[in-house]
């Protein structure tokens, strides 16, 4: 594996990232859930190149940390990050891929699924997507992202994003996860995990049947009720990161989601609960669903098995 | 800021408007902003139109729902207000500043 380099693909983009540090390339090697190609087929494709040189400073304990990008390919520069460099560029990248993705619509949201349908988590910071997503993951749901709920415009399927979990250090023991004893893979008071080191699994992309929109509330009991439609545009209005691109024909993305696509909203305290709760919605939800194959039914002559 | 009755408020153009249900989606294409209103507001910001003063609106809108009482009125100054805060009715204010006292 080279160690001065590492590349990475997100929606439709490729990153390479180089480095003279190999600790800061294996620190951002674990914010991915994996590496896209073999960095020299990389350079001549990528859609953006970051150069990223560590040093350190007289008299500071933390390693400064400069970003610079090629000028034709713009990255929002960081100029100075004194501690968890990694993990500040993968969030600069992933910024760098939401904003520019044109064919996708994406929300600041958590995103599973199970048997090719999927379950969209918008959420505020702290609103518990990352917990919910690896609880139903511990629950068979396969993970799509607890952070980027990608959506591609043209046809409506949810997209995987290969950004590795960040779970918070509190919840951690409560979901029973063994914390990490790698360096470097803590940041900002979270954990950062890839799906495979917990033992979950990944899917690539799914069909949306189910919005939830999770509000975590101390003591609260678990409460999923149905949002009436526009509520639903709205509050997925607000976990958009796409508007800026998308202006109204955004809105119109949102509005053919939210009626297309039932939408709840979750009051929770107890993740399992929760999740326990959305499992079995998301099962009513396929259950009433008219079977995609419907078309191949026939009726079985008697005595003969079904298939 | 307290508002004039004497106002005409007259709603914005370039707003893009989508229905949902009976309620509306008010796009704002200069924040990227969406509001949400129901019939009834949206029936309040479409008579909006710079010919009407306020008291004028809530009479049209009495008329409308055939009702006469001081809570409506009251709900739609209320309502004026908000559009003026959300920057819905862009012109309120500075009609209202040359309309004569009444």
């Amino acid at each position: 594996m080279n160690d001065s380099c590492a590349s990475f693909q997100l929606l439709d983009r490729l990153i390479l990232v180089e480095s003279g540090s190999p600790g800061f390339i294996a620190d951002l090697r674990r914010c991915f859930e994996e590496e896209a190609a073999q960095p020299s087929q990389a350079a001549g494709s990528a859609d953006l190149k970051v150069r990223v040189a560590v040093f350190a400073e007289a008299g500071k304990a933390q390693p400064r940390v400069e970003v610079t990008s090629t000028p034709e390919k713009a990255l929002r520069m960081r100029t100075a990050f004194t501690a968890s460099a990694g993990w500040s560029v993968a969030r600069e990248l992933v910024q760098w891929v939401v904003d520019s993705a044109s064919s996708y619509y994406v929300f600041h949201s958590g995103s599973v699924a199970r048997g090719g349908r999927g379950i969209l988590m918008p959420g505020a910071t702290h609103s518990g997507k990352s917990t919910l997503t690896v609880a139903l993951a511990q629950r068979g749901f396969d993970i799509l992202s607890d952070e980027v709920g990608a959506i591609r415009v043209e046809g409506g399927m949810q997209i995987g994003f290969g950004r590795a979990l960040s779970v918070r250090s509190e919840v951690v023991g409560e979901l029973g996860i063994e914390e990490p004893s790698e360096s470097g893979c803590f940041a900002d008071g979270a954990y950062i995990l890839r799906a495979g080191a917990l033992g979950l699994s990944r899917a690539s992309s799914a069909r949306t049947a189910l919005v939830v929109l999770p509000t975590y509330q101390g003591r609260a009991p678990t409460e999923l009720r149905a949002l009436r439609p526009a509520a639903a545009v709205m509050a997925l209005y607000q976990a958009s990161c796409s508007q800026p691109r998308w202006k109204l024909a955004g809105l119109d993305f949102v509005i053919d989601l939210a009626t297309r696509v039932p939408c709840f909203e979750l009051t929770y305290s107890d993740m399992h609960e929760a999740a326990r709760a959305i499992d079995g919605t998301f099962r009513d939800v396929c259950a009433r669903e008219i079977p995609l194959e419907l078309g191949r039914a026939r009726v079985l002559e008697q005595g003969e098995p079904s298939p | 800021m307290s508002r004039s009755k004497a106002a005409r408020p007259l709603s914005r153009t370039d707003l893009e408007t989508r229905e949902l249900d009976g309620e509306y989606f008010l796009y704002d294409p200069v924040t990227d902003r969406v509001v949400l209103i129901n019939r009834s507001a949206a029936v309040i910001l479409a008579l909006c139109d710079g010919t009407r003063l306020e008291d004028e609106i809530a009479a049209e809108v009495q008329r409308l729902y055939g009702s006469k009482t001081e809570r409506l009125d009251e709900d739609v100054w209320a309502t004026l207000a908000q559009f003026t805060a959300q920057g819905l009715i862009g012109a309120a204010q500075l009609t209202a500043q040359l309309e004569p006292d009444e």
